[in-house]
């Protein structure tokens, strides 16, 4: 069912549009954001949504009522707002700021009954900051404050909840948290929740119903396909990274020169490659299957990548062609990848590079090494990563 | 704070308040017991040089100190929630430099067609005319630009304009002239009337209670006015009425006193310190009785400190209130790290 329902909304300042056809619908019980850069728009139509700002055309109806007919005072019991601007805050009390939530329903004088007071306390229960009651606001962090916003909007008890950024400046720890107390409300309460986001991942994983500010328009995205088709690098104008759907986060592009070239599999090459690109380190990896999370990892990053079909052992075709490319490089790379069935012939190439006279660093424990590949001058053996990293240094 | 722990500040307030009324009728050049005061009020036929003093004198001070003190408390209080910005009072409307320019002028005016003695009456109208002139100018510029900044910054500029006339007005005037307007411009009770005391408490006690009224609304533009359209404030008409009456309160002020610095900036500060928080429905209350005790102290110390020299109000309450002032802008900095 819908709360919230927008026709033909246009947005702007000053009678200019920013973002025009926005028909956006807030279901019962989830929560809804819209993506999108910093200056893309967002927060205005988040402002014209909770009548902060006039839009410039097109109607919003809150359950069935066009929102201009709704009187203030109706209107702050139906939707709450947590809005991102900052006010100076000395002398006031956490308590006191909860406590005007519940203004739309008190009398003149603003005088709590103890039913309000039950609403103040589970509020503060709800976002768990009970224990910051009696503090002064400009006491607290980030995180608690955008806490205590929050218990302000829960204290209105309304249906609808417009959060702009909600999740700016707060750590991980506090980041999750609150999106996990939006989820359990919306769930819990039957509200809905509309949120502005800028981190997609966080979007894509706590969010229903995903909008995305592209131009002047506000798109629905109905399925994560169109998420794969580089939207999201598109949308953020990303240039030195890409954003991969299935790791839900980004990954930073290598186009350096190939030097190095990394034998991996089974996610044993995913530090490697970051490790690498962090250094401005080009490599080439192989051989991979489509399965692979190295996989997935070294395609985003764009480097090059000899890949074989998901679940069959690596074709002796592919492997000549890895085993022909190992020699471009100044040296190999063996992540320590378990070898099994479909993947065995890796340790080809590794051999293969020892043959060749090709330095190998390896990642693996020594003893397994020397069953693997014999004994070979050839071969030098890290134990983690730094030191991986120092033998890098030494054999550029 | 809880709600016992506050009603027995307000208790002790209240008492303490009656204590300066009493010491208020009762230091002076001359000593009068509390028999006599007791006499002089209420015993109808008496007409003794003391029950003069007491009524004619001391009475109207006291009570003039009250509402004053409280009124420009109080006005100072809602400058800050307007502004949203602790170190405002009514002064930084320009309010009192309005008031000063056509007091100055009308001095000026006065002397030049040969007049000796100004009336206390056109003295009233030309301050009470010019706080009333600027803040329909700062009004008629709110109603224009949104940014409080903006205002703020306009009203000083008001302020300065003003003064900046005042000062030829000073520069215009015969020596003789000038020490009348200079010791009005530091502002004074001496000389009020029982019937300029009385209007003046009978126009402001209303407004005290009109701003109570509105603390919810003041409470949410606390948060900025974004949140307080969200909680169902009108915030538009808010702000038009809390210029308008603090306007008209210092204005009301000004023009029977002079202008008074500092209680509208110190006051509301000790009363949020004393309180612990700035919920308004208890900070009002609380404003209103500092400002009548402070001022009413201030007072009796002008005027009994170097008797008979009298000081002006203006460098009592200074004294008072830099100290707080300072404290409370270091306690500030202390605390602005976000």
């Amino acid at each position: 069912m819908s709360l919230l329902k927008t026709v033909q909304l246009q947005v702007g300042y000053q009678g200019k549009p920013l973002i025009a056809n926005i028909n956006l619908e807030l279901l019962k019980g989830k929560v809804t954001c819209i993506l999108g850069p910093n200056g893309s728009g967002k927060t205005t139509i988040l402002r014209s949504i909770a009548n902060l700002l006039a839009p410039v055309s097109g109607s919003i109806f809150l359950n069935e009522q066009n929102l201009k007919q709704i009187p203030a005072a109706e209107l702050a019991r139906q939707m709450a707002v947590v809005l991102t601007e900052r006010f100076p805050s000395d002398f006031m009390k956490v308590y006191d700021i909860v406590a005007t939530g519940r203004y739309p329903y008190t009398n003149l004088l603003g005088k709590l009954s103890a039913h309000d007071q039950q609403l103040i306390d589970q509020a503060f229960a709800l976002v768990n900051a009970t224990h910051l009651k009696n503090n002064y606001f400009n006491e607290l962090s980030d995180g608690e404050k955008q806490k205590v916003m929050l218990a302000l909007a829960l204290a209105q008890d309304t249906q609808v909840i417009v959060l702009d950024e909600p999740t700016n400046f707060l750590d991980l720890k506090h980041r999750s948290e609150l999106m996990a107390i939006l989820k359990r409300l919306s769930k819990e309460r039957e509200i809905s929740i509309l949120m502005s986001l800028h981190d997609v991942e966080l979007a894509l994983k706590c969010c229903q119903n995903i909008l995305v500010t592209k131009d002047d328009q506000l798109l629905q995205i109905d399925n994560d396909k169109e998420l794969e088709n580089g939207l999201i690098a598109e949308l953020y104008r990303l240039q030195s990274a890409d954003y991969n759907q299935l790791l839900g986060g980004i990954e930073f592009l290598n186009h350096e020169q190939e030097r190095v070239f990394v034998v991996a599999g089974g996610g044993s090459g995913t530090p490697v490659y970051r490790l690498l690109t962090k250094e401005q380190i080009g490599f080439a990896t192989g051989v991979i299957h489509q399965n692979d999370l190295d996989y997935q990892v070294a395609n985003t990053m764009q480097v090059q990548l000899i890949a074989e079909t998901a679940f069959e052992p690596i074709s002796n075709a592919t492997l000549e062609l890895a085993k022909e490319q190992l020699q471009n490089y100044q040296f190999v790379i063996d992540t320590g990848f378990p070898a099994g069935n479909i993947n065995r012939s890796n340790l080809d190439l590794i051999l293969t590079a020892i043959q060749k006279g090709i330095k190998v660093i390896s990642l693996r424990d020594p003893r397994e090494g020397a069953e693997l590949y014999g004994e070979s001058q050839k071969i030098k053996y890290v134990v983690d990563y730094r030191e991986l990293l120092s033998q890098i240094e030494i054999l550029k | 704070m809880n709600k016992h722990h506050y009603l027995l500040i307000i208790v002790g307030l209240v008492i303490l308040l009656l204590l300066v009324f009493m010491l208020s009728l009762s230091w002076g050049s001359v000593r009068i017991s509390m028999g006599e005061i007791y006499q002089a009020l209420f015993a109808n036929s008496n007409n003794s040089s003391q029950a003069i003093i007491i009524k004619k004198i001391r009475l109207p001070r006291a009570i003039g100190a009250f509402a004053a003190g409280a009124a420009l408390a109080v006005a100072g209080l809602l400058l800050q929630v307007f502004f949203r910005n602790p170190i405002v009072d009514s002064f930084v409307l320009g309010n009192a430099s309005g008031a000063s320019l056509l007091v100055g002028l009308v001095m000026l005016a006065g002397f030049t067609f040969g007049a000796s003695q100004l009336s206390s009456t056109l003295i009233f109208l030309a301050a009470f005319g010019g706080s009333l002139l600027v803040m329909l100018l700062v009004m008629g510029v709110a109603a224009k630009v949104d940014g409080v900044v903006t205002l703020l910054i306009i009203g000083l500029m008001v302020g300065y304009l003003c003064n900046a006339f005042n000062s030829f007005v000073i520069a215009l005037s015969q020596k003789e002239q000038l020490s009348g307007f200079v010791m009005w411009g530091m502002g004074s009770l001496a000389g009020i009337t029982l019937e300029q005391a009385a209007m003046m408490a009978l126009i402001i006690v209303p407004f005290l209670a009109i701003i109570f009224l509105m603390s919810k609304s003041l409470n949410a533009l606390l948060l900025g006015d974004n949140y307080a359209r969200s909680l169902g404030i009108r915030t538009r008409s808010v702000r038009l009425l809390v210029i308008i009456v603090a306007s008209l309160l210092s204005g009301i002020v000004t023009a029977v006193t002079g202008p008074i610095g500092f209680v509208g900036l110190a006051v509301p500060h000790t009363a949020r310190l004393i309180l612990g928080g700035s919920n308004n429905r208890y900070l009002i209350p609380l404003t209103i009785l500092i400002g009548a005790i402070v001022t009413a102290c201030c007072d009796l110390i002008a005027r009994t400190i170097l008797s008979p020299v009298e000081l002006p109000l203006t460098a009592v309450t200074s004294l008072f209130g830099a100290p707080v002032v300072i404290y409370l802008l270091l306690r500030r900095q202390q605390q602005c790290r976000y």
